[in-house]
């Protein structure tokens, strides 16, 4: 037992004071530590007596012991922090905190949003969440005795996506800790000292050339308006907010979105988000709302009348699309499905093709991840990956293959970051963007992906001492060269688990051979759990609800109508009747005899599937632009005018309820994996033919669109990147 | 897929670092285990060899001991010893202590900016000569006192030191 402030509280091992106060719901002023961060000791506004103990210590530092008598005030320990404010607060702008109308004005003047220079509460963006201002509050200060300190930095408004005003930095070091420690990327850093101090990066250089990935993890931990969301910190302050998953790429960060209307506002990190744990990336950060509230959004369905597209009703439209797709065998009728529609939208397109056009042919458009997701089924019984993402926390080795982890899965480092400072190795197989290296122990840049991994397997299977693989598996080896690489490597696997992440640079070589390489490599240091695919959106749920990707063919037969959700789908020349679901206009409307307006993730309703195979919720924030509808609505009523039954459905969960029923799909969360085969499969001989990179020339295909072009901050770090032009 | 990315920052990396200076630095860095413990004793090895902390060389040292250069920069500027400006060749410090005030040092510091077109502090573009001044160098009998490249002198004037600029330039104190 412990006693804080005279009452009894059950004693937990392993907290700090602060821990236990805060579950005892006794609030403590804190600047400077946060549940993610370690302690940091540096604000000492935390301040507590304890019985026995000398001094006031801190408590976000002090462990607790049982029989603690803490008190959280007293007058000393109330001067003391009131003391303390008032030196931060004298360079501080601090004129409304102590402003004798303050409630007043707060009622009824609210924020100048207009204001470049924030010079008092009145006229700063973040006022609601400020935590100065809570403090101040607490420790009621209304008079600042010290002369002020304003330091008058230069604001850094030039940035991509966030603005800093460091005149209102209270030197808390959230920001520079979560930046080196929990993102492993360092950009920026306390420079000088005493009453210099300030956060920056080396030289003053820019933040895109100090490292900066624009995670904006700082901006969430940032007590104060320092560091601010240039995009959205001057939107209404939020009418709604709700839980809903990011769907740019497959890792399945949980977000907190506010919207309003048909707009959705803001996007931060869901602090308790399973995958992610409270951070995101540029993309999923900050480019929500500019992404899905940018021009081009398809607002009307689609008509193409004496060869113009002609707004019209859905009826007509509908009506249209089911006519053209219907006049076609359904054996003629091809529908290709784009990774970033909802698990319900991908059921009831299966659905669709088998009842209503049985004999059509559905594609996944990905060809990184339709190659992954079909080799991982015929390797292992099962698409997908052949772990959770704790893989990676638990590894010994990291391998990482052909990806780049600063435009896609980003928030992956995180976990590849804690695992490092545990001591993990991290080997990078092919091309590493700069800025990687503190993070990668080994780098090994060809993209013969094949060579080193099939190198590696040979290497370890002849070195291993009682190899319990079959003869012909050795066998299978034997096309495969020993090098250099492959004995340093195996040198540096050898004997701990091992956690492998494939991305899309394996196209460069052949992937489906990498692949096996990739699962036997696992085999062999045991480490059954360590296939991670860096797979898009909601690839992973679509195989998991309509089967996808189907068994290759070796040249599938053209098509000749198509019905696809992507603008960026590929559909031959020579194609005779084109229905388009999209939400972005794109050039492929140029050839579309329908356009159907879905929706995008922010106005969608369903479950999406991360690359874990962690089943998550998508609950809309905004209302679907004109006319547009949920994409699984269309599919459902364009079914019904097929003449398809059984396709009448008032929500997108009775959608979910009946697919939880009909596919392995079972609930909400991680789906459970435990009839993976786990055994040696033999190796193909190598060929030497030369493969195509992908045709797929977008950054990041979002249905028909490119973020990058639709978010001009994440095309200006992207041209710094060298990415794009 | 683009892997443009890999040449991102090329301009970064190659922060037009010379082969030499790479060699200078790749002895230093010999020296050292690569470990955070040593950052300041290399810091000052390299303040040593080339005079102050370029960003080259907190590029480079970045990259050896795998700290970023932001933070290493960080840690650099807490000492007031570095120095992160490659030093002027020659340096000319008017004393602006009380005496040599008096004396019209004030006049000496004047001509001195206006002839260099920089101010006190500042060095010129060509990194040949810096201005600075101090508050008294101890030898106020001799005020106004000028340091010129470590060199303390007295009796100055504006046009004394207007040719003693002149001759720095040319290259012969
Ligand atoms: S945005 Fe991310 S990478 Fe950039 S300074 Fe903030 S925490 Fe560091
Ligand atoms: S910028 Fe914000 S998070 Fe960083 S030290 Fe200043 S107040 Fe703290
Ligand atoms: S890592 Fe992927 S899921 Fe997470 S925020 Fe970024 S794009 Fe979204
Ligand atoms: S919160 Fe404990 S010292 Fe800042
Ligand atoms: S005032 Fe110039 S030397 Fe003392």
């Amino acid at each position: 037992m412990i006693t804080i402030n005279g009452k009894q509280y059950p004693f937990k091992a392993g907290q700090t004071v602060l821990e236990a106060a805060t579950a005892a719901g006794v609030y403590i002023p804190t600047l400077c530590s946060h549940p993610h961060l370690t302690a940091f000791g540096a604000c000492r506004l935390c301040l507590v007596q304890i019985d026995n103990v000398r001094g006031l210590p801190t408590a976000c530092t002090i462990p607790l012991t049982d029989g603690m008598n803490i008190r959280t005030e007293s007058e000393d320990i109330q001067r003391l922090r009131r003391e303390i404010m008032l030196l931060m607060l004298s360079e501080h702008p601090y004129s409304c905190l102590v402003c004798k109308d303050k409630d007043l004005c707060v009622k009824y003047n609210s924020c100048t949003t207009k204001a470049g220079k924030i010079t008092g509460c009145n006229l700063c963006s973040w006022k609601e969440g400020c935590e100065v201002r809570k403090v101040v509050d607490y420790l009621k200060i209304d008079e600042i005795t010290y002369p002020i300190h304003y330091h008058d930095y230069p604001l850094k408004r030039e940035e991509p996506f966030i603005d800093r005003d460091y005149n209102l930095c209270v030197l808390c070091g959230r920001c520079v800790r979560v930046c080196e420690d929990i993102r492993g990327i360092g950009a920026i850093a306390f420079l000088n000292r005493g009453h210099k101090t300030r956060v920056g990066t080396a030289f003053d250089m820019s933040n895109v050339e100090a490292g900066c990935v624009f995670c904006g993890a700082c901006l969430d931990e940032c007590p104060t308006a320092a560091l601010t969301g240039r995009a959205t910190k001057w939107l209404a302050k939020t009418e709604k907010r709700t839980k809903t998953t990011c769907n740019f790429c497959g890792v399945g960060c949980a977000m907190v979105v506010e919207g309003r209307r048909s707009t959705v506002m803001r996007a931060q990190a869901d602090l308790e988000g399973p995958a992610n744990k409270g951070q995101a990336c540029v993309l999923g950060r900050f480019c929500i709302p500019s992404f899905f509230n940018a021009i081009g959004r398809l607002r009307y369905p689609l008509v193409r009348k004496d060869g113009v597209l002609t707004p019209v009703q859905w009826e007509e439209a509908l009506k249209a699309a089911a006519d053209g797709l219907k006049a076609h065998d359904p054996g003629d009728v091809r529908i290709i499905i784009s990774p970033q529609v909802t698990n319900e939208t991908a059921y009831l397109l299966s659905r669709m093709s088998r009842e209503v056009l049985p004999g059509s042919i559905m594609e996944l458009d990905s060809a990184f991840d339709t190659v992954a997701l079909r080799s991982s089924r015929e390797l292992l019984g099962n698409a997908g990956s052949s772990g959770s993402l704790v893989a990676i926390n638990n590894a010994g080795t990291i391998l990482i293959v052909g990806a780049d982890l600063h435009l896609d899965h980003s928030v992956l480092r995180v976990r590849i970051n804690a695992a490092h400072k545990r001591g993990a190795k991290v080997i990078w197989l092919g091309p590493m963007p700069q800025g990687e290296d503190r993070l990668v122990d080994y780098h090994y840049p060809g993209t013969d992906y094949l060579d080193k991994l099939a190198g590696l397997l040979r290497k370890m299977a002849h070195d291993a001492h009682n190899f319990e693989g079959s003869n012909e598996f050795l066998e299978s080896l034997v096309g495969f060269k020993d090098s250099k690489e492959s004995t340093e490597l195996a040198k540096l696997i050898r004997g701990k688990s091992l956690c492998i992440l494939l991305g899309k640079g394996v196209l460069m070589d052949q992937p489906e051979a990498v692949f096996t390489a990739a699962y036997n490599l696992l085999v062999l240091t045991r480490s059954p759990r360590g296939l991670i695919l860096l797979l898009e959106s909601n690839s992973q749920g679509i195989s998991d609800v309509s089967g996808l990707p189907t068994a290759a063919l070796e040249s599938p037969p053209a098509a000749k109508a198509y019905y696809v959700t992507s603008g960026n789908a590929y559909v031959p020349k020579e194609a005779d009747f084109l229905v388009l679901q999209d939400i972005f206009e794109s050039p492929l409307m140029e050839r579309a005899d329908v356009v159907l307006p879905g929706t995008g993730m922010p106005e969608d309703a369903g479950t999406i599937t991360s690359l874990e195979g962690r089943v998550q919720a998508l609950d809309p924030i905004a209302l679907a632009p004109g006319m547009s509808k949920q994409d699984w609505l269309i599919v459902a009523k364009l079914a019904i005018q097929m003449g398809g039954a059984g396709f009448a459905y008032d929500t997108a969960g009775q959608v979910t309820e009946e697919m939880f029923k009909a596919t392995k799909v079972k609930s909400l969360g991680l789906i459970a994996k435990d009839s993976y085969a786990f055994k040696l499969h033999t190796m193909e001989q190598p060929q030497r033919t030369a493969h195509s990179s992908p045709t797929n020339k977008n950054v990041h295909g979002h249905r028909g669109a490119d973020i990058v072009y639709k978010v001009d901050d994440l095309r200006r770090l992207y041209k710094y990147w060298g990415v794009v032009e | 897929m683009k892997h443009a990315h890999q040449n991102q920052c090329l301009d970064r990396t190659e922060r037009n670092c010379s082969e030499d200076t790479a060699k200078k630095l790749s002895t230093i860095f010999l020296k050292y285990r690569k470990d955070k413990d040593d950052l300041l004793s290399i810091l000052q090895d390299i303040q040593d060899e080339f005079g102050y902390l370029s960003e080259e060389a907190i590029h480079l040292l970045s990259k050896e001991i795998r700290i970023s250069e932001n933070e290493i920069y960080g840690v650099a500027t807490f000492y007031a010893i570095f120095r992160f400006e490659k030093p002027a060749e020659h340096r000319i410090t008017v004393c602006m202590g009380t005496a040599c005030y008096v004396n019209g040092a004030d006049k000496i510091l004047d001509e001195a900016e206006q002839k260099l077109g920089i101010k006190t502090g500042q060095t010129t573009e060509d990194g040949k000569i810096s201005i600075g001044h101090v508050f008294c160098n101890g030898c106020c009998g001799h005020a106004p006192v000028v340091v010129v490249d470590n060199e303390v002198s007295g009796g100055w004037t504006p046009t004394k030191l207007d040719k003693t600029i002149d001759k720095l330039k040319e290259g012969s104190p």
